[in-house]
């Protein structure tokens, strides 16, 4: 497997007003090619940080930074910008700064650094079928559904075939079905296009079927057992050392 | 019922006491408050009694007449020994975990329920990730039958879920108490 993203023993703090918050305490986290994890943490509990970290968008105060094997820290800025368009979609609920343009537009935009505009168009409409979202390119953003805004968001950031693709609690405000439906389509995404797949949610339950499921408290990011450890570890003593 | 013995202990080493006042405590500690009878407190007291763990070091007055008088115990030796033996173990389930968090005192060593609270978190998680796939693209059913199977394998993982939630709260409040500890131990 090849590993895409290393987060390594990064700390990050926030100044929230007056008071230091650390959001992330020691978090590390692998993720190879083609996997699909997920982060659960509470409302204000550093999944938007966590995201923005592993994007290349936020420095961390400490700890390292690996995506596609570069260590973002020994980038030039232009080195890292590259990387970043080419290498990393980020799904978020933000939507186009131009209220009116329709969602098809928003998502060739993001395109139109490498490829004419008939190309792009063309590969906005393939994406947007993909996701299923097909029946709304022609509207604007202001006019979808929470569950389309989040298809749209996802096929603007895969539209450019990263090789990392993360996404802000796309289930929040969805149904049942929806989130199934949802998280169906993640998993084929990263099956069929091997691009790996960090997602967040406020919700554990909503990280049902997710390959990787991470829990961030406290700054404290917890995963899976060590390579090490077997599944029924916990029934054992603990070894302490 | 060995954990109710193990959790008069942990509550006697704190300070001597009688058989309701225990089972008041534990009761208010419990998910499920209903489940431990007043009878199975009694007969731990009478159990750890018999094994030399406990004994009676003082009485109460009855609060009226034809009541049985209170009486006080207290820890021996071997009782102490009894207890770190059992401190020194991971927990078995949840809801010893819940118990050995209430127990908690400044000076223990919470790196064992800390270890226990990650694996199981961990192990938690990954039963989480073991999900069905949407029904609608295994086998072609009808919307009615996807909707069902959907909403039946969702309650099941809600519980899941609400477990792996939990165990996450518990490890920030275990590495809480155990910042509390060290400021106790500097001060």
């Amino acid at each position: 497997m090849t590993r895409v993203l290393s987060l390594e023993s990064v700390d990050v703090c926030h100044w929230r007003g007056q008071r230091p918050v650390q959001v992330l305490r020691d978090a590390s986290i692998d993720l190879d090619a083609g996997e699909l994890a997920g982060v659960w943490a509470k409302a204000r509990g550093g999944k938007t940080t966590l995201l923005e970290v592993a994007a290349g968008v936020l420095a961390p105060d400490r700890g390292r930074v690996v995506i596609d094997g570069c260590d973002l820290a020994e980038l030039t800025t232009r080195q890292t910008t590259e990387l970043l368009h080419g290498a990393i979609g980020l799904a978020t609920r933000q939507g186009p700064a131009v209220p009116d343009l329709p969602v098809a537009a928003w998502v060739a935009l993001g395109l139109m650094r490498h490829v004419d505009r008939r190309a792009a168009e063309q590969r906005a409409a393939q994406a947007l079928e993909r996701v299923g979202v097909g029946a709304v390119a022609g509207e604007p953003w202001r006019n979808l559904s929470d569950s389309e805004r989040i298809h749209v968001a996802i096929a603007r950031a895969v539209v450019c075939q990263p090789r990392l693709l993360l996404i802000d609690d796309p289930t929040a405000g969805l149904d049942m079905i929806e989130r199934v439906g949802l998280l169906d389509l993640l998993r084929s995404i990263a099956a069929t296009t091997g691009v790996a797949i960090l997602m967040s949610a406020s919700d554990m339950a909503d990280l049902q079927g997710v390959e990787t499921v991470w829990s961030l408290v406290d700054g404290h990011l917890l995963g899976p057992p060590r390579q090490d450890a077997t599944v029924m570890d916990f029934a054992r003593p603990a070894q302490r050392g | 019922m060995a954990m109710i013995q193990d959790a008069v202990l942990g509550l006697l080493a704190k300070e001597p006491s009688h058989g309701y006042a225990l089972w008041q405590t534990l009761r208010s500690w419990s998910a499920d408050p209903e489940s431990i009878q007043s009878s199975s407190v009694y007969m731990a007291l009478k159990r750890l009694s018999d094994a030399g763990a406990i004994k009676v070091v003082g009485q109460a007055p009855a609060h009226g007449s034809g009541e049985r008088p209170r009486f006080t115990f207290g820890l021996t030796e071997s009782g102490r020994d009894r207890l770190a033996r059992w401190l020194s173990q991971p927990p078995s389930s949840t809801e010893q975990l819940r118990l050995r968090i209430a127990l908690a005192q400044p000076l223990d060593d919470l790196g064992v329920l800390v270890d226990w609270v990650a694996s199981a978190l961990a192990e938690t998680q990954q039963r989480l990730g073991a999900a069905p796939a949407d029904p609608r693209h295994v086998a072609p059913v009808d919307a009615w039958a996807a909707a069902n199977a959907i909403a039946l394998s969702a309650l099941g993982f809600r519980e899941l879920s609400a477990r792996a939630q939990w165990l996450a709260e518990a490890h920030a409040q275990l590495q809480t108490l155990r910042a509390a500890a060290s400021e106790h131990q500097r001060s």
